[in-house]
């Protein structure tokens, strides 16, 4: 087990810089993700980390070694591949016994490590078979159990579940954050998908453009998004957002979209007045209401999925995702009305994306 | 995978009953192999017959069983001595070309470096030139390097024909082995050089068997750079050696095929060998579901 801390670290082909500049520690038995769209460089930075692509500049540090110029195999790292990457032509067994033979460890500890494994992961009945008579979440098993079995000080995963089906997936989801509950491995997990982040990680890394765009725990990045693309990254339904500035009327403050829609809205969940902004609200934050709405908009989709009920919703060019717990009565075409809960509010400038924390005055920092 | 097919083209699909369609294909295949075997077959009987049957009206089977021919050729004409050289060289030049050329295709398929497309085109321009526009000069150039008439000229020019091939052969068998279970072997504790020889050439082995067939035979059989350039007796290949048994105008059929037989011994159990490792598939399961 170790930490693993980034400093600096870029890499670029030719001119184009794939990483840059990114910067970060993992605390020993950390569960880091690394999300982001796909060619955001996020499975290049892990890759980097493993040693199989070299770095143009900056520092990678596992444990307490600077780890820049060693062979992967020398850096005491696990990598579960997207693809499983099991040796066809080896068992099981031997695909696991694999990275401790080429360790030379004694035959007899080889075989105590995989059988436990082997253990772990279920797999005790499939030692003998070859990795083209297992099924996909097999393969997947024992590929984490070939990781297992070195003890190595980072387990790296680069997507591993983007090849099971939904269900296998949510399955082998809470299979690898047991096994990481159990093992407390310094762990970096690459995927595309928001909510393996969300759900699996200590602390999420959104990078976009070769860049970290925001690192800190789920719950933080989806409450707080520093900026528009993390906001709209993060949170499944996305994220609304609405175009539009804020303006002080005579019956007080309260934020108008491009087409004339005004929300009112207290002042201290506002920007001040000024500049154009984008605000966000998920669509949880917004609830159907008959009595006292902020905007009655036509219901165009509704979509039950039994515990909840999604509804998107069109208003004078705006269209409005709505996450609701009960469930609607409401068809296609039907009138609803709709209040924002104001605390829970975001806003980013305009042109720049960033998150403005409301009450703040819009005019640039310095 | 299955085909659906729609209904429409079930029923207007004509019944076969499945054992005429096996009677059929068999026929065809017993057909096939006639066609391929009976020169064979040609080959080796008219080996066997006294010069006067052979000259006579032909016949599918001779009335005696003779091996005059045989004797004649390894005792009289020394035909081992080119049959050896022939084994030398393609042997050797075998060995080399599948050495250099697994680097070189493995170079090409997973470095990147500058120029490494136009190196790979030259690769292929090179195996597409005809060897009868490259035979003067290069006679010229092994004569100007004293390695004419010499076996190891021979190999060296062979080398020159059979690299690029068997680069370019190998160049695809090497694509086929998922570049993530190199990285995974890296990894798991071995070097570049390591994952290559232990991960990359094994799963590759169908295509080491191919290339190595392809340049074994290459060599046996190649004549025209071999006449132009081995001139004395004791250097000449297994080609030339039966050509130079022509001496006249009467062809001395017998000892031709025998020579024939001989000549085609080694390589029949070259390929008997080697299809036991170009069973494909062996790649399966390793990536993906």
């Amino acid at each position: 087990m170790a930490t693993v801390e980034m400093h600096h670290v870029r890499k670029s082909f030719g001119k184009v810089d794939v990483i840059n500049d990114v910067s970060f520690t993992m605390q020993d038995g950390e569960f880091l993700a690394l999300v982001g769209p796909s060619g955001c460089g996020k499975s290049t930075l892990l890759r980097m980390i493993a040693g199989l692509e070299t770095i143009s500049a900056g520092d990678i540090v596992i444990g307490d070694r600077v780890v820049n110029d060693l062979a992967p195999k020398d850096r005491d790292i696990a990598m579960v591949f997207q693809s499983y990457a099991l040796y066809p032509n080896l068992t099981v067994e031997r695909n696991m016994g694999q990275p401790l033979r080429l360790a030379r460890r004694p035959k007899a500890e080889i075989r105590e490590r995989v059988a436990e494994a082997a253990r772990i992961l279920s797999l005790t009945p499939y030692l003998d078979r070859y990795p083209r008579q297992l099924s996909g979440g097999q393969r997947q098993r024992v590929a984490m159990g070939r990781a297992i079995v070195r003890d190595p000080a980072v387990f790296l995963f680069d997507e591993p579940l983007s090849n099971l089906d939904a269900k296998l997936r949510v399955q082998m989801r809470s299979e690898i954050k047991e096994l990481h509950q159990r093992l407390r491995t310094t762990t970096v997990y690459v995927t595309h998908d928001q909510v393996e982040a969300m759900t699996m990680a200590d602390r999420v890394v959104v990078m976009q453009g070769g860049r970290i765009e925001q690192l800190g725990a789920p719950l933080e990045l989806y409450d707080r998004p520093v900026n528009l693309f993390v906001a709209g990254f993060m949170g499944s339904p996305a994220m609304n957002q609405i175009a539009g500035h804020v303006v002080v009327g005579p019956d007080g403050p309260a934020f108008q979209t491009d087409a004339g829609l005004r929300f009112a809205l207290p002042a201290q969940a506002l920007p001040a007045e000024g500049r154009r902004v984008v605000m966000g609200i998920r669509p949880e934050h917004l609830a159907i209401d008959g009595t006292d709405p902020a905007l009655t908009a036509t219901v165009a989709v509704v979509e039950a999925s039994g515990a909840d009920t999604l509804l998107i919703l069109r208003e004078a060019g705006l269209s409005l995702t709505v996450l609701v717990r009960d469930r609607v009565d409401a068809g296609p075409g039907a009138r609803v009305g709709l209040t924002l809960i104001p605390g829970k509010l975001h806003f980013f400038d305009a042109e720049s994306g960033a998150r403005i924390a409301p009450g703040t005055s819009l005019s640039p920092p310095g | 995978m299955t085909v659906v097919r729609s209904p429409a083209q079930l029923r207007t699909r004509p019944p076969v009953r499945p054992d005429v369609a096996r009677i059929v294909s068999y026929i065809v295949l017993a057909i096939a192999a006639l066609a391929i075997l009976f020169p064979i077959y040609w080959m080796i009987i008219t080996s066997l017959k006294l010069p006067r049957e052979i000259y006579r009206t032909p016949a599918l089977w001779p009335s005696v069983f003779t091996l005059d021919n045989y004797r004649n050729l390894i005792n009289e004409k020394q035909f081992l001595i080119p049959i050896r050289n022939s084994f030398v060289v393609a042997l050797t030049v075998t060995v080399i070309s599948v050495f250099i050329s697994s680097f070189a295709a493995y170079s090409l398929v997973r470095f990147r470096y500058r120029f490494r497309g136009l190196i790979g085109r030259i690769i292929l321009f090179a195996y597409l030139t005809p060897t009868s526009l490259l035979f003067i000069p290069l006679s010229i150039l092994m004569a100007r390097m004293g390695m004419s008439n010499s076996l190891y000229g021979l190999m060296l020019v062979y080398l020159t024909f059979s690299l690029p091939l068997s680069t370019w052969m190998l160049q695809s068998y090497f694509r086929a082995v998922p570049r993530e279970l190199e990285e995974q072997a890296m990894i798991d504790g071995m070097s570049r050089f390591g994952a290559l020889i232990r991960v990359v050439l094994p799963l590759s082995a169908p295509g080491i068997a191919a290339v190595s067939i392809f340049t074994f035979t290459g060599a046996w059989n190649e004549m025209l750079l071999a006449l132009v350039l081995i001139t004395s007796d004791s250097q000449r290949t297994a080609p030339i050696a039966l050509n130079y048994l022509i001496t006249s105008d009467v062809l001395p059929w017998g000892p031709l095929m025998a020579g024939a037989v001989l000549s085609s011994v080694p390589l029949m159990i070259l390929y008997f060998v080697a299809q036991r490792f170009m069973v494909n598939g062996l790649s399966d399961g390793s990536v993906k579901g």
